[in-house]
């Protein structure tokens, strides 16, 4: 037995071998994962311990659960930035998921295929302009002195609506923006199912009498079905994070809209980058990135489990 | 027969409603960059300005040297953070495109684990700067990621596209791993290697999180943070307080919306040019990626 172990050892060290070149290649890729990846998971010890800037993140003394502690008992902050994180993270799946499923159909649907092409290719442009850019696009649209919206509100003789003030009104406007940026992106992958579907079952449901409606209706989103059933799942490991582009950057980071707005990320964020209205400490930031991470990770795998069962094909691992 | 036709008539206008949603608000902010001042100032934004004019740009070109260093940097980064991203994932699935290597395994799970668990962006702020000392560095702009997906797609596309008889024929022949990778496999998997490049080039080039925490030198600023930083000034010069002293402070040149937007601009158009060319692999890439192998 041992022999054979000692046998299987060297063959195996005689195949790494002959793959030293495969190994060298990999090298590069493990390092960049280790050293920005791996070794970063380590700060998450600071979960544990109250920084200070002098002892540093190894160096800062342990104090147990207490940044977890007082996350909890400060109520409104962490309470309010779960709730933003999760209902966003519904409204805009939920949202994007419906719009770009109904771009896709539209664009599949039409008979002007050309026109629909150039349309593909517009509606994706939003895809790459910077959430930097958008701040200023939207902020064009938005602003309270000079904001198209306030410039048509003003002149039907209504009052200028402050909206960088107004916390009510950002649950929406972030809906829209976000609609705008990735509804048409979204719509590609869908698309891509709808051009694959074979054309004999529509010509089959014509000859049988079928509808555009019922054509509509017993085909066409029975075969979208699964991959939004996917791609939902999929975006679940995401539920904690969000994106701190739309969040951040967006909003302008004003306390005022904070109520609305501010999620784990972007209080995060503001930690990070010693912005207003979040206190800069690191324990307490850390101790969320943990619950963000460690409730994503929970996620992953149980979706993961449940896609692996529906169809092994779309899982992930 | 009419029925139908009238039904793609409302649908093709809905569809391009959408598409004109999508390109308005670029247009609204190229209208406001050659909109004057005085008529922005009587009537806000708007389509339709009284009065048209290119002071914002004669402004703007005022802010060449700025610019240019800005744009200097973002190039120097985006083609760095690129190509390097690109050589590394390509290395990386080639490795794990060979079914007979031991460790393709134990690789496998390394990369897929960064995909479920992270550290988040505060450790890797604390660890960058307090332990690399990449705080006010070119470097930290410029290193590149390792994504999960990019390697799947890329390693999807070799087996789907190379079989692996051809490889073994090659290596056969006397050609090592880094031969047949560099000379056979990479010429081979352009298709991917453009759609990839593209997302990435795309995601470097809007990147502003790493300027935004690593970079305070202005001269090491890429353009979204130039353009942020901009944006910032403007903010702390609206807040009404500043404003009373900003009128106190008669030489105080404060930038005009239209020269904002303008501004805008200089981050916008390397996009909107280079887009339509990698348009068509990017779609293609994407159709790809979506297809697990």
């Amino acid at each position: 037995m041992r022999r054979l172990t000692k046998q299987q050892a060297k063959k195996n060290m005689m195949s790494l071998w002959r793959d030293k070149q495969l190994i060298l290649m990999a090298i590069p890729a493990l390092a960049i994962l280790i050293l920005f990846n791996y070794v970063p998971m380590t700060g998450l010890v600071l979960a544990f311990k109250q920084f200070n800037f002098k002892d540093g993140l190894y160096g800062s003394s342990w104090n147990g659960l207490e940044n977890f502690r007082f996350l909890f008992m400060s109520g409104d902050v962490f309470w309010r930035t779960t709730r933003n994180t999760v209902m966003y993270y519904v409204l805009l799946t939920a949202t994007g998921t419906i719009a770009s499923v109904m771009i896709a159909i539209g664009l599949n649907e039409l008979v002007f295929k050309r026109s629909a092409k150039v349309m593909q290719s517009i509606m994706i442009l939003p895809t790459f302009i910077s959430y930097v850019a958008v701040t200023f696009v939207v902020s064009a649209l938005l602003d309270y002195k000079n904001g198209m919206i306030n410039a048509q509100i003003t002149e039907n003789g209504g009052k200028a609506i402050n909206f960088y003030m107004q916390a009510k009104y950002w649950p929406l406007i972030l809906t829209l923006v976000n609609l705008w940026k990735e509804a048409g992106y979204s719509s590609v992958l869908y698309l891509s199912v709808l051009t694959g579907i074979d054309q004999e079952m529509y010509e089959a449901a014509q000859i049988d009498g079928a509808n555009a409606w019922q054509k509509l209706r017993y085909i066409t989103i029975p075969m979208l079905t699964p991959m939004v059933t996917i791609m939902t799942l999929l975006s679940l490991g995401n539920i904690m994070n969000s994106n701190i582009g739309l969040f951040y950057r967006v909003t302008q980071n004003v306390g005022a809209l904070y109520p609305t707005t501010q999620t784990l990320s972007s209080y995060v964020y503001g930690a990070i980058s010693g912005g207003g209205g979040a206190v800069a400490n690191y324990g307490i930031s850390s101790a969320i990135t943990l619950y963000q991470s460690v409730i994503g990770f929970i996620m992953v795998v149980v979706v993961n489990l449940i896609v692996r069962k529906k169809s092994p094909e779309h899982s992930l691992f | 027969m009419k029925k139908i036709k009238f039904g793609q008539i409302i649908l093709y206008m809905v569809l391009l409603s959408f598409t004109v949603v999508c390109l308005l608000p670029v247009i609204l902010v190229a209208v406001i960059s050659f909109t004057s001042e005085s008529s922005l100032g009587a009537n806000g934004y708007s389509f339709f300005p009284e009065e048209w004019s290119t002071e914002a740009w004669v402004y703007v070109w005022g802010l060449r040297d700025r610019l240019f260093q800005a744009y200097k940097v973002t190039i120097a980064k985006v083609a760095i953070a690129t190509v390097s991203q690109l050589l590394i994932e390509s290395m990386l699935a080639y490795v794990l495109s060979r079914s007979n290597f031991l460790l393709r395994g134990l690789f496998t799970k390394l990369l897929l684990f960064t995909a479920l668990f992270s550290g988040g962006l505060l450790s890797s702020y604390m660890i960058n700067t307090s332990v690399y000392h990449l705080k006010d560095t070119f470097l930290i702009l410029c290193i590149p990621g390792v994504s999960m997906m990019h390697v799947v797609m890329m390693r999807t596309y070799i087996k789907g596209t190379i079989s692996d008889s051809v490889i073994e024929s090659v290596k056969m022949d006397g050609a090592s791993d880094i031969r047949t990778y560099a000379q056979i496999v990479l010429p081979l998997m352009k298709p991917s290697l453009a759609a990839v490049g593209f997302m990435t080039c795309v995601g470097n080039w809007n990147e502003w999180v790493k300027g935004d925490l690593y970079i305070t030198k202005m001269e090491l600023k890429p353009l979204q943070n130039y353009l942020m930083s901009i944006e910032n000034y403007i903010a702390s010069l609206n807040s009404e307080e500043m404003e009373a002293v900003a009128h106190l402070i008669t030489d105080v040149k404060v930038p005009a919306d239209s020269t904002r937007m303008a501004l805008l601009f200089t981050v916008l158009g390397p996009i909107m040019i280079a887009y339509p060319f990698f348009q068509k692999y990017f779609v293609k890439g994407l159709t790809v990626g979506a297809v697990k192998g």
